[in-house]
């Protein structure tokens, strides 16, 4: 990718990158000023070398743009794109190559539905709200007494008089001594005992305080709320645990145990989901790093300096690091329950299975072809190397400027380098305006007032140099230093005249 | 237009918009075929889809924890099971997904029936076909001829495919049909009424030259899917049959348990996206050198001695196990294909079936079908669609002698099913069916084309015949499709020369005439075309093509038929 956008000597050592134009060495702020000032400045040279040029510029732009457009989707993938990628180096056999295939027609009913559904839910929401709110009163305050509490229920709920009705509405059958009336505290209605139900202080508590875990021996106690065979009547207030309870009818509970399911749901959240989502973070992570490192790896493999080798020995660590722990996690999942009684079902060990399934596919087309870095001491080689090529590749290219130079004698493309010096005081409003989006926090300025603004400035970016390694913004990091060295130079000029 | 992406972007689709967490997909038949042609399971567990259901099967297991992607087709039994689903859910969250339009009537069920508000999408995706290339569909069924006329069922289910295609890739065609079936113009109607009927949906931006959708005959050309191929893929379907680009190799001798059953998908292989289209003489080639290259990456892959080799063989394993699972299925695939090829005397079969669907050679046809036809090597489905074709090329010859050739299969010990769909074949395919004398206009062709290939070198034998839809399409291409035997439906006249079309072949097409489209898309610039079938033929399938279409009748060499009632 460093084709041309590559390096120039400024001065004997130092290889400075950027957008540079290749004739004049000057250093324009993006690609389309560099193809403007190109076209502006240069037209009149040699014509095929400008031309040879000019399609190296083009090419380098296109693929500048692509990058930036590629990192503006969002997808990161097509900076490492493997080979397992299928139709990539095909020879036009399987697919004719036309443009791009877009989605198809779309039609969503979905809005549609809502309103039905809304119009038939609605009904009994209302309906269970209502009951929430009796269940609330008939809880709260509730007289031991029974006679007293009795009184009480009627006030909330008003009951419906016996006379008004001859069956039990459940069951059809005549009551009598033996089969005598009670009634639903939540509707009013009549039923026999044996068509009641009965709610549990707590489980109604909990019907109305969704978010509130219990303690777990009321938990324990919720199983033995069923149906009794006693008919006696003043059981029907306290259960034989001594534990209150409230008599219902069938309707009532029904509507009750829905909403209760519905809130647990909400709420809960199985074991399995709470580790599928830390991995899949930890997986959100390892993709969020990857390009970088594989930039890293490159550049580095080149000999290029624009990067540090122990920071990047350090981001591979930390990916090492990630992939185990999804290693780890989706270990644990895989086995998840196998050694309690009973076992999960078939389909649950399915699902687990596959959810490690998929995870050490990640692992493999992500981690293991992780390219290596170079030692410390083979780092130093390729620098070598780099700066020989950098330096011949320079030498050529001041021989072609030079040449060119003779065309237009008015041109003197090292005195524009002057230009470039305007670092400090843009090293902020770079930050913010990084594609995506990471800014140092906002610095204390802890140094006595009476500093040289230069230190200031020098220590700021000391500062912003660590958040960004913490950060692991690598690109921050090499722009801040490159800053750094020419404020440091500054100074020492500065001192010295 | 390529329908494979197309219905990869849906799919997609629908998997996102549940957002993330754990995903189960709920499909029909029909649908889990449609899925599993254009996505390999890794692929699709990477988008966290972790579980695959069966509408139809019944597993009553919740597992609230898990969103469900259901993705059917809208009959009236997906309708009622998910009726049934909705009211006593198995996962938290339900995104619903219908592969083509669906009532209002029927979302209205659908949401009373949803008190547990579990439902959060409800929309129609197009993918109601099966991609099998990009230039290839199919709807999956054999026997769409009822005695000569539309089975119904499979009307509208090719209809709704049909309909499909058109949504998913966005075009509102100019119609055109093969004027001498009955069964092409049917379809062309009934598709232009639902059109008719969806016309919301139809209401695309105009395009200087509409698309066009031609709707052409199997009978029209019976010759072709009787043929034995040798490019690779078709090779592969004729031999040992291709299902959902799936291959069984389980009747294959000595064969490893992990290869009884192969994928080939040139999605996910590269080398078979490379080599499908190719001859069975290149293939060998190719994978000796695949071959070639695996030993030199085996043994690289051997010497781990120091360090860095284990470095190196790491980083390079899952590649490499990748590419051995891919050399260890083509060279089974082709040493097969050269075992059955030797074994059953093809090259011979198909030198002769060659011979007889470009060449009018009689007598020397004759004598080299009864030779083979007393070759114990050949085997009774090849005698019998040398005879089958023999057949369809001289029905009008005054010396023919088909009762003979009938008699020497059945005194070869070939079955009473097997000769009798000699009559089949010519009933089906025979010179009345044809609007478009195939073996006529093969001499005119094969002339002007001899002379071309004289120029250019010898010719290759096995390959001398073209597809009749090979010069169907160069003539609508060069906008000289003739409106008699290919009239339009409605009063539209397209006056341009076509550049978006697609071609749906009712009683099916073959890999043959799949290739004959890749190739005219990728010399023709500017021109698209898919082809489209109610299923992809080898021979086999066709034979029960056939026999569908013409059960119940009672064939007579002379051509009289009689209906039993």
């Amino acid at each position: 990718m460093a084709t041309f956008l590559g390096s120039h000597v400024v001065e004997e050592e130092e290889v400075r990158e950027g957008l540079l134009c290749p004739i004049c060495l000057q250093d324009l702020g993006t690609i389309n000023q560099l193809q403007e000032h190109f076209d502006s400045v240069h037209s009149f040279e040699d014509k095929d070398v400008l031309q040879s040029l000019k399609v190296f510029l083009g090419k380098a732009k296109r693929k500048i743009l692509n990058k930036q457009d590629s990192l503006l989707d969002g997808s990161p993938r097509s900076f490492y794109v493997d080979s397992s990628e299928p139709g990539r180096n095909q020879r036009n056999i399987y697919s004719v190559p036309s443009e791009p295939q877009e989605i198809g027609i779309i039609t969503r009913h979905t809005d549609y539905f809502k309103k039905i559904r809304d119009t038939k839910v609605d009904r009994y929401v209302i309906e269970t709200n209502k009951l929430l709110i009796r269940l609330d009163k008939l809880i709260t305050d509730a007289p031991v007494d029974p006679e007293k509490r009795k009184v009480h229920e009627k006030n909330i709920v008003p009951w419906i008089a016996d006379n008004d009705v001859k069956l039990c509405p459940s069951c059809a059958r005549t009551f009598n001594l033996s089969r005598r009336r009670h009634h639903c505290r939540l509707c009013g209605g009549i039923m026999c005992h044996n068509c009641s139900e009965f709610l549990d202080f707590h489980y109604a508590r909990k019907l109305l305080h969704p978010g509130v875990t219990l303690d777990v021996t009321t938990q324990e106690v919720r199983p033995t709320l069923q149906r009794r065979g006693s008919s006696s009547s003043l059981l029907s207030i306290v259960s034989t645990a001594g534990e209150p309870h409230i008599r219902v009818c069938q309707n009532c509970k029904v509507s009750l145990d829905r909403r209760d399911q519905f809130m647990e749901q909400k709420n809960s959240k199985p074991i399995i989901v709470q580790m599928y989502e830390r991995m899949r973070e930890h997986m959100a992570e390892v993709v969020g790093l990857l390009p970088l490192y594989f930039k890293m790896a490159d550049a580095l493999s080149y000999g290029e300096t624009s990067y540090s080798l122990k920071d990047a020995q350090e981001l591979r660590m930390k990916l090492t690091k990630l992939a185990e722990n999804i290693d780890i996690i989706s270990r644990k999942i895989s086995v998840l329950g196998t050694r309690d009684e009973p076992s999960p079902s078939p389909k649950s060990l399915q699902l687990q299975g596959c959810v490690r399934y998929a995870a050490s596919n990640f692992l493999r087309d992500n981690i293991l072809g992780l390219p290596s870095l170079p030692s410390e001491e083979e780092f130093h080689k390729l620098q070598e190397e780099h700066r020989k090529e950098v330096h011949q590749r320079i030498q050529q290219e001041k021989q072609a400027a030079l040449e060119s130079r003779q065309f237009s004698p008015t041109e003197d493309p090292y005195k524009r380098n002057g230009n470039r010096q305007s670092f400090p005081h843009t090293v902020n409003q770079d930050m913010i305006s990084v594609d995506t989006g990471w800014t140092p926090d906002s610095v204390e300025y802890s140094m006595s007032m009476d500093d040289d603004p230069m230190v200031q400035q020098m220590n700021i970016i000391r500062n912003f140099i660590k958040q960004a390694r913490e950060a692991h913004r690598y690109d921050e990091v090499r722009t801040l230093e490159e800053n750094l060295t020419e404020l440091q130079q500054e100074y020492l000029k500065q001192k010295n005249s | 237009m390529n329908v494979v992406s197309v219905i990869k972007l849906y799919i997609s689709k629908m998997i996102e918009e549940s957002g993330p967490g754990m995903k189960v997909l709920l499909m029909d038949k029909e649908t889990t075929s449609i899925v599993s042609m254009v996505f390999a399971q890794s692929e699709i567990l990477q988008k966290e889809v972790y579980l695959f259901e069966r509408m139809d099967m019944n597993s009553r297991e919740a597992m609230k924890h898990l969103k469900c992607i259901t993705f059917v087709r809208p009959t009236k039994e997906n309708v009622e099971l998910l009726t049934q689903e909705l009211k006593n859910p198995r996962y938290g969250q339900y995104f619903i997904y219908f592969s083509n339009v669906i009532s209002k009537a029927d979302i209205k069920t659908l949401a009373e029936s949803d008190e547990q508000e579990v439902v959060r999408e409800v929309q129609e995706f197009y993918a109601d076909y099966i991609a099998v290339s990009p230039h290839l569909f199919s709807v999956n069924c054999v026997g769409c001829y009822q005695g000569l006329g539309w089975n119904p069922v499979h009307l509208q289910r090719s209809t709704q495919a049909v309909i499909s295609v058109l949504l998913s890739l966005k075009k509102n065609p100019v119609i055109r049909y093969q004027g001498s079936s009955e069964l092409a113009r049917r379809l062309a109607e009934n598709v232009r009424q639902s059109i008719t009927k969806e016309v919301s949906l139809f209401d695309f931006r105009r395009t200087d030259v509409p698309p066009l959708l031609l709707i052409l005959d199997r009978r029209g050309d019976a010759v072709t899917p009787l043929l034995n191929q040798w490019t690779y893929q078709a090779m592969v379907h004729e031999l040992l049959g291709i299902n959902n680009n799936r291959v069984n190799l389980a009747d294959v001798p000595g064969i490893s348990k992990d290869l009884q059953e192969v994928v080939m998908s040139a999605e996910h292989d590269e080398f078979y996206a490379n080599n499908m289209y190719l001859n069975f003489g290149e293939i060998g080639s190719n994978i000796k050198e695949l071959m070639e290259d695996f030993q030199k990456k085996t043994k690289s892959q051997q010497k781990v001695e120091s360090i860095a080799d284990m470095k190196a063989f790491v980083e390079n394993y899952p590649q490499f196990k990748k590419m051995s699972g891919t050399v260890a299925k083509h060279v089974t695939m082709v040493g097969e294909l050269s075992r059955l090829v030797a074994s059953h005397n093809l090259l011979e079969v198909s030198e002769t079936e060659q011979e007889l669907s470009c060449q009018s050679d009689h007598s020397e046809n004759l004598k080299r079908i009864r030779r083979l036809i007393g070759n114990e090597k050949v085997r009774d489905i090849d005698a019998t669609r040398l005879v089958m074709l023999y057949a369809l090329h001289y029905e009008r010859h005054s010396n023919n002698d088909i009762t003979g050739l009938v008699d020497a299969l059945k005194k070869r010990g070939v079955s009473e099913k097997l000769t009798k769909m000699v009559y089949s074949a010519l009933e089906f395919g025979g010179s009345k069916s044809r609007s478009y004398d195939l073996f006529d206009a093969e001499n005119v062709r094969s002339i002007t084309r001899k002379v071309i290939k004289g120029l250019k070198g010898v010719e290759n034998i096995y390959t001398q015949h073209t597809p009749l839809l090979r010069e169907t399409m160069e003539d609508l291409l060069r906008g000289k499709l003739k409106e008699a035997p290919y009239p339009y439906l409605g009063t539209v006249q397209m006056r341009e020369r076509p550049q978006d079309v697609i071609v749906f072949m009712v009683g099916g097409t073959t890999y043959e005439e799949s290739n004959v489209i890749q190739e005219l898309n990728r010399t023709t610039p500017g021109v698209h075309i898919v082809l489209g079938g109610t299923t992809v033929h080898n021979f086999k399938s066709f034979l029960e093509e056939m026999k569908s279409a013409t059960v119940g009748m009672i064939m007579k060499p002379g051509g009289s038929k009689r209906v039993i009632r």
